[in-house]
């Protein structure tokens, strides 16, 4: 008795278990993937095809210039790309960015390397501070172009399409570089206790950089920063005008107002200083002024810059195969080119 | 045994549990999954969007408590592009044409997706404010209907709408432009439900304050239309809802009259418009006054009166004071949002009022200029100033009068100094300054003021002649 109990309740189990869990419901036939771009349905236009042809298809790298919330960067306000200009960029990163690199490095470098993603928005991200981000790269993969719809009124000055485009993406490129093979530790070191973080924008360490061997005061807010500064404006600026800031007088003073008479260096000639030892300098920024007492002429920390310079010279020789002087050649080239209008920035043919 | 029944009972139990797996089925709520049924309902919000010839009427409210208040816009939309008219555009006739597409974040979203300069105004943000206006540029659809597509501002959270355009986009936007230059209302007031209704206006922000029955402040922001004003939500007081209202404007005098509620139930709200205080349109300018002036510096006790004539100039704004100088008319110019009219230095022109006055003077021609003297009543001397246009005198409604009557004050904008009188001098150009000016020679007698000299002294009011 007992184990046909057991058997018959177990043969009762075995049925149920048989009969349970299949109700299954077939998959719907239909895609849930719309559209033929990601982000919305639209439709592709001449931009789009050109965008295929030049971008997508030799190196896989999307474009994007409408608008994608997720794509921005949520911690500011930003808007849309002008359909227009977005074009006209689009040109003028393939000349002077991908195509310099295809040129020193080769295609399969750029291939490898090159953001797969650009994101246009149409204004700088200014912050609360009255500064502003030009652009910024993310995890190897993408670089986020602001400030697109100020491309026309810069368009006439190759300087200063250098100084807001150009600059901006060799030195997110050089952070993609380094997110994907570290920069040499000796780097830091040089200049390692000078940096100053977020008060790279404030007085006294936005000016007299150079004096400091920093090339830019954007560079003294890290090493990393230090680095992709000097390399985007090695590339991006002659061979003169990287002569002229090594060899740049740079002059020292303190502010009159100042009881503890603390001497600061005030920058070079391009900063507008009569030099005259015990004369006066006057600067203004937003409505105020303030007036310095010179103290004395020096010059740009060359040693500590080209110490670093040397590193970061060997780095893209031995990781990269990257000659930076053919590169600063094949860029300053292509700059010229794009000065004297000899490239259509809107032209959308496929060829 | 016992033992038997109870590994029955656990083994039967199990089955029970095994069925169970089966009966529980799930049941869909929708027949169809939800991401078809997004693409479904964007795929119906654009078509609805492209359905409509003429385009929609947009109002946008940018930051999340509206504070900004209302614009309009025009929109039109076909597979591409959406092509807007706006009234913040110098012009209604401006379109400007961008790109746009409907994409599924948040539910079916409208996304304005290319720059456009007038959609995307209040979302740019500057070096000065990072934050732009608050506003944006991307909706979630809410609801579509024939006539009506309700969206709500990923942002700011702002339920905003989107209604058929049955007319042309260029005139709808210019009116409300013209509307926006007209009005003048400090606030209206009228009998509402079972109660009265008095509102304020700030017309900078575009809001409307009011008590409600409770005592508490409420306020709405408001958008503007074709013809009238409509509210950001309804709001209700005395029993009544309202929401949309027609401006209806006194032609004669120029001033918007009163507000006429449009909306079903409410027809019967009609609020009178206040002026702001010694506010005066352009038309109460105009006729004959009589100027009270100080008879001269010797005779300060005494005041003529002198008869004059305002006219009105055909460029709406200006005012010739003829009487004042049997060669030349004064000019003075109406400022539409003081509701006040100032004299101020000028080049003085024949009676033509286009030609300058050039008299030739001692065998040369010379201009003619009045200039503000800063002459205190007593003294000998004074500054005067060679500014054209802008300091002098201006006009303030007296109240205490009965008939129509405006003292005449310095206006505030010479600073450390304070209009008081005029004078005639004589000029080698009509540009005024210590070199151009030529004390050497003096102003013929038949440009003299009628008053019978080339000072206007410490001109005290404007009086109305009523007939």
């Amino acid at each position: 008795m007992k184990s046909k109990t057991i058997l018959y309740s177990l043969a009762l189990a075995a049925v149920g278990v048989l009969f349970s869990c299949s109700s299954e419901e077939e998959l719907s036939p239909t895609s849930v993937i719309a559209g033929t771009t990601t982000g919305g349905n639209t439709v592709k236009n001449d931009f789009d095809n050109w965008l295929e042809q030049n971008y997508l298809l030799p190196y896989n790298i999307r474009f994007k210039y409408r608008y994608e919330e997720i794509e921005s960067d949520l911690d500011f306000y930003t808007i849309p790309a002008d359909y227009k200009q977005s074009i006209e960029l689009a040109h003028l990163i393939k000349y002077i960015c991908i195509d310099s690199y295809d040129e020193v490095a080769g295609i399969d470098f750029t291939r490898k390397t090159f953001p797969k993603e650009f994101f246009c928005i149409g204004e700088w991200k200014y912050k609360n501070n009255g500064t502003f981000t030009l652009a910024t790269a993310a995890g190897g993969k993408k670089i986020l172009l602001c400030g697109v719809n100020h491309l026309d009124t810069f368009k006439s000055s190759i300087a200063s399409l250098t100084h807001y485009y150009f600059k901006t993406i060799h030195h997110e490129f050089t952070h993609i570089l380094n997110q994907t093979k570290d920069i040499p530790t000796s780097f830091k070191f040089i200049t390692g206790s000078d940096y100053v973080s977020s008060a790279w924008s404030d007085y006294p360490n936005d000016r007299g950089y150079l004096s400091r061997g920093f090339i830019s005061a954007y560079a003294e807010e890290e090493y990393t920063e230090d680095f992709a500064e000097m390399l985007a404006l090695y590339v991006c600026y002659s061979p003169e005008k990287w002569e002229e800031w090594m060899s740049s007088e740079q002059y020292y003073g303190y502010a009159e107002s100042d009881e503890s008479r603390t001497e600061i260096c005030l920058g070079g000639p391009e900063e507008n200083i009569v030099y005259e030892e015990g004369g006066t300098y006057t600067s203004s920024w937003s409505g105020s002024s303030t007036t310095y007492r010179l103290t004395r002429v020096g010059h740009t920390n060359r040693e500590a810059i080209e110490s670093k310079l040397l590193i970061l010279r060997q780095y893209m020789q031995e990781v990269w195969g990257i000659d930076i002087d053919a590169l600063r050649d094949a860029i300053q080239r292509r700059e010229r080119e794009i000065e004297q209008g000899r490239i259509d920035l809107n032209d959308l043919t496929i060829k | 045994m016992k033992l038997n029944k109870l590994f029955a009972f656990v083994l039967l139990l199990t089955a029970a549990f095994a069925f169970q797996s089966c009966l529980k089925e799930d049941e869909d709520l929708f027949d169809k999954p939800s991401s078809q049924r997004v693409q479904e309902a964007m795929q119906k919000a654009q078509d609805m969007l492209m359905f409509s010839e003429k385009g929609w009427i947009l109002e946008l409210f940018p930051e999340a408590t509206q504070m900004y208040g209302g614009y309009s816009y025009t929109v039109r939309f076909d597979k591409e592009f959406v092509y807007v008219h706006g009234e913040r555009a110098k012009s209604g006739d401006t379109e400007i044409k961008s790109t746009y597409k409907m994409t599924n974040d948040y539910g079916p979203v409208l996304s304005f997706d290319g720059y456009n300069e007038l959609i995307h105004e209040f979302a740019t943000p500057s070096q000065s404010a990072y934050q732009a206006l608050k506003g944006e540029f991307e909706f979630v659809v809410m609801k579509v209907e024939q006539d009506l597509i309700t969206i709500r501002g990923k942002r700011t959270g702002n339920t905003m709408y989107l209604r058929r355009m049955t007319g042309d986009a260029a005139s709808y936007i210019n009116k409300v432009k013209a509307l926006d230059d007209r009005i003048i209302m400090e606030g209206a007031k009228g009998s509402c439900g079972s109660a009265t209704l008095s509102l304020t206006f700030d017309l900078d922000n575009r809001q409307i304050e009011w008590v409600d029955s409770e005592n508490t402040k409420q306020s709405l922001a408001f958008a503007l239309t074709d013809n009238g004003l409509r509210l950001y939500a309804p709001m209700a007081y005395g029993g009544k809802t309202m929401q949309n209202f027609q401006i209806v404007f006194d032609e004669a005098r120029d001033v918007a009259d009163y507000l006429q509620c449009t909306d079903e139930g409410a027809t019967d709200v009609k609020l009178k418009v206040s002026l702001p205080e010694g506010w005066c349109p352009y038309a109460d300018f105009l006729g004959k006054f009589t100027m009270t002036v100080i008879a001269s510096s010797s005779k300060l006790d005494e005041t003529i009166d002198v008869p004059v004539t305002l006219e009105a100039d055909p460029d709406g704004s200006t005012i010739w004071i003829k009487g004042i100088a049997p060669k030349w008319d004064l000019k003075a110019v109406y400022n539409r949002s003081k509701g006040a009219m100032s004299i101020s230095g000028q080049c003085l022109y024949e009676l033509d009022h286009k030609t300058y006055a050039k008299p030739a003077i001692s065998g040369a021609n010379y201009y003619l200029g009045l200039l503000n003297f800063d002459l205190e009543k007593g003294n000998t001397s004074g500054s005067i100033s060679y500014t054209q246009g802008t300091i002098g005198l201006t006009t303030r409604l007296d109240e205490s009068t009965e008939v129509p009557s405006y003292k005449l004050v310095d206006n505030g904008l010479w600073s450390g100094h304070k209009a008081r009188c005029f004078r005639i001098y004589c000029f080698t150009s009509t540009s005024f300054s210590s070199t151009t000016r030529n004390t050497s020679v003096s102003v013929p007698k038949d440009y003299y003021f009628t008053t019978g000299s080339y000072m206007l002294y410490w001109p005290e009011r404007l009086t109305k002649v009523v007939e």
